[in-house]
């Protein structure tokens, strides 16, 4: 069905439109959340809150953008509200870890699902980029978005998703070879 | 056109990893390529990093199976948030109202009991006793205690202290 009509079905309260939307877009909406929060269970648990999002304001989408960029929006703004709280749990955590000796928990997931040594390394200094430079990789890299719908989602100029690329790419190539990010590298910011 | 220095060379191979260069800036990085082994060199690293993060991210993306999707909790929550929505507006819109009445109920007991001096009708002439014959208000006063002057209306002496008509009752008699 196209997505006009089928948002114009899901506005006119078409219950089964609605259905087959939220189906539709759980794939897409999942993907993204799991690349930035890396555990299936929260990333279920934010797709699914992107989606009531999404179903309780359908009607503000304007169709200026596409459907799937306005999802990815939507997600990405629940992700990095979970993120926070994550991190804020994760740093009590370790508080509380450095405070009563406790010992180190399990080890991380993606250290046991990625088995490839390099593409782990890489994967860990993915992880240890900040936020900035991190999710134009993950959009970039991971999703293969052009630069100008990243700057969409993320609300910047394409500029400056370029320089942040930039940065991460010489951060990362830092990271695998060991060296410094600036000299000789790709940080052109 | 001007041929590509070094820099404008790395310059154009971070652009063009981006989707950036136009065709007329990318044939003109291809010359400089063409030439320079060290940029070329840059390139192919470049190349090998962008490969390497799309291969890490297939494999974790393979790895992350979906969870099923609990259609009914989703379609619920959107019910729930619409509701949550009106409801908010409601509660707004009660507060407004009652934050209304309040400033009315306030403003007309100002209104009524302002300035309190006119109001009290405080008489600093008189001395702070009074002859127990004389009803007195005192329990209704504040320390230092102000002695009012009485308004007798109807056979009755009353007073009007923030904004309500204090009617005075006999004190007791001398002896």
């Amino acid at each position: 069905m196209e997505t006009a009509v089928l948002i114009a079905q899901c506005l006119a309260g078409d219950q089964d439109a609605i259905a087959t939307f939220v189906e539709q877009s759980y794939p897409v909406v999942f993907r993204l959340a799991v690349s930035i929060l890396d555990d299936p269970a929260e990333a279920g648990e934010a797709a699914q809150e992107a989606l009531w999002a999404a179903v309780s304001r359908l009607g503000q989408f304007r169709g200026e953008a596409a459907l799937t960029t306005w999802l990815y929006t939507l997600t990405l703004n629940v992700c990095r509200g979970r993120l926070r709280k994550l991190r804020a749990r994760q740093r009590l955590h370790e508080l509380l870890a450095g405070m009563l000796s406790l010992e180190r928990s399990a080890p991380a997931v993606e250290e046991t699902v990625i088995a490839h040594e390099g593409r782990r390394k890489l994967w860990a200094a993915v992880q240890a980029l900040g936020e900035k430079q991190r999710l134009p990789v993950i959009l970039r890299y991971y999703h293969n978005m052009p630069v100008g719908e990243i700057a969409q989602i993320l609300g910047i100029n394409e500029g400056t998703v370029h320089s942040r690329l930039n940065t991460a790419r010489a951060r990362l190539k830092a990271a695998l070879t060991g060296g410094e990010s600036q000299p000789g590298g790709w940080n052109y910011e | 056109m001007s041929e590509l220095n070094h820099e404008q060379a790395k310059q154009a191979l971070l652009r063009e990893a981006d989707g950036l260069l136009d065709a007329e800036q990318a044939a003109g990085l291809q010359r400089h390529l063409a030439g320079c082994a060290d940029c070329r060199h840059e390139q192919a690293e470049l190349r090998g990093l962008e490969e390497s993060l799309r291969e890490t991210f297939r494999e974790h993306s393979q790895s992350r199976a979906m969870p099923p999707l609990a259609r009914g909790r989703v379609l619920a929550g959107g019910a729930a948030l619409s509701r949550v929505t009106r409801e908010q507006r409601m509660i707004l819109a009660a507060a407004m109202l009652a934050l209304v009445l309040l400033a009315w109920t306030v403003g007309v007991g100002v209104w009524a009991g302002w300035p309190p001096d006119q109001a009290l009708r405080i008489d600093k002439t008189r001395p702070a006793t009074q002859p127990s014959s004389v009803p007195t208000l005192a329990v209704m006063a504040p320390s230092p205690t102000p002695t009012f002057e009485p308004l007798v209306m109807d056979g009755q002496e009353k007073a009007v202290i923030m904004g309500r008509l204090i009617v005075a009752t006999p004190g007791p008699k001398d002896g």
